[in-house]
């Protein structure tokens, strides 16, 4: 009788695992190019280059730049840099000048002062945590929204601009 | 004792409740994640990469067929549970078996993203948990809390089925 009561489970648990592998099966036999680029070794430039593809469809307009580029932009003075991570993580350490809009505020973007009286030619620089976020371009997009014509997305994000030492600032 | 029948009755009714209120929310949590994950394959193999855990090979593999574990956990749910609730069908042995191999499943999956969750956060990396819900989080004590509740609801419903498989 006791046997009995972990022997269903264990079934069950054995029926499961199963299960698992099979839907790894099907999942390479979907995913067979993802698949041969990691055999080959060239997973993580396949990944990048699916990830750039898919924002220049999804986020068109938005002008992507690099590391040197950003830096360029902003030591030339004439961007606003905008942050687009949380409010905690701009306290904590941002790019010089830049300003902080987090996710929070993005359905009140229209409202902000700051929004309403700047030019819809300022040139905009946005950026937000890392290489593999993508707020930085859905703020973009909500900025191209509401008029702005020259957007910039430094798509390596704080994570990038801070490895390279790069100047950084703190508090509000 | 006719007193003690209008009790006995509500038993049944508590236990369709708590499969229905806790079973489906649980298959459509899985439906969803895995039909985003199925949607964007690129996105979700660097979310298994930033882990560091596995070769790039195995990274792959985890981030092809992951979805379609979720997909699979979820939809054998929901066809459990359906299935029993449509009358007359001479199913429920079967979809008694589809929820217990659904919730077994279901319970694999949390359990190893938990080991997963607690290794990750031992070494220190502040990555997004490609958890794949609605809102997007970085690995931490939120989204542990979360997979225990989710564990918790999997081994309810997988008692519940235990006791009901038990019955004559």
């Amino acid at each position: 009788m006791q046997a009995r009561g972990w022997r269903a489970p264990l079934k069950d648990l054995v029926a499961a695992l199963f299960l698992l592998l099979v839907s790894m099966g099907v999942g390479t036999v979907g995913q067979w190019p993802l698949i041969v680029a990691a055999w080959r070794g060239q997973l993580t430039e396949a990944l990048a280059a699916a990830r750039l593809a898919r924002r220049l469809q999804e986020f068109q307009g938005i002008q992507l730049v690099t590391l040197a580029e950003a830096y360029a932009l902003w030591q030339s003075g004439q961007v606003l840099v905008i942050d687009a991570r949380p409010a905690p993580d701009y306290r904590e350490l941002h790019i010089p000048g830049a300003v902080n809009l987090p996710p929070e505020v993005w359905p009140q973007l229209a409202e902000l002062p700051l929004l309403q009286t700047l030019p819809r030619q300022q040139l905009l620089l946005v950026y937000c945590s890392q290489e593999a976020c993508d707020d930085a371009l859905k703020l973009g997009r909500r900025l191209q929204a509401l008029g702005f014509s020259s957007i910039m997305a430094f798509t390596g994000g704080f994570r990038a601009w801070d490895a390279a030492g790069y100047p950084v600032d703190t508090g509000l | 004792m006719p007193g003690t029948q209008p009790a006995i009755r509500w038993i049944p009714v508590f236990k369709h409740l708590q499969q229905w209120g806790l079973g489906l929310p649980l298959a459509g949590i899985f439906l969803i994640t895995g039909w985003g994950k199925i949607g964007a394959p690129a996105e979700f193999a660097a979310a298994v990469q930033a882990y560091q855990l596995l070769p790039d090979l195995l990274v792959a593999v985890v981030a092809a067929g992951l979805p379609i574990a979720e997909l699979l956990a979820g939809g054998l749910l929901l066809a459990g549970l359906l299935a029993a609730w449509l009358p007359g069908l001479p199913v429920t042995a079967a979809a008694m078996l589809c929820r217990r191999w659904a919730l077994a499943m279901i319970f694999l999956q949390l359990v190893i993203f938990l080991v997963v969750l607690v290794v990750t956060m031992a070494r220190g990396l502040e990555i997004a948990c490609g958890c794949g819900l609605l809102r997007e989080r970085t690995v931490g004590w939120g989204a542990v809390a979360e997979d225990l509740v989710l564990i918790a609801v999997t081994w309810l419903l997988y008692r519940q089925e235990q006791q009901e498989g038990r019955r004559p």
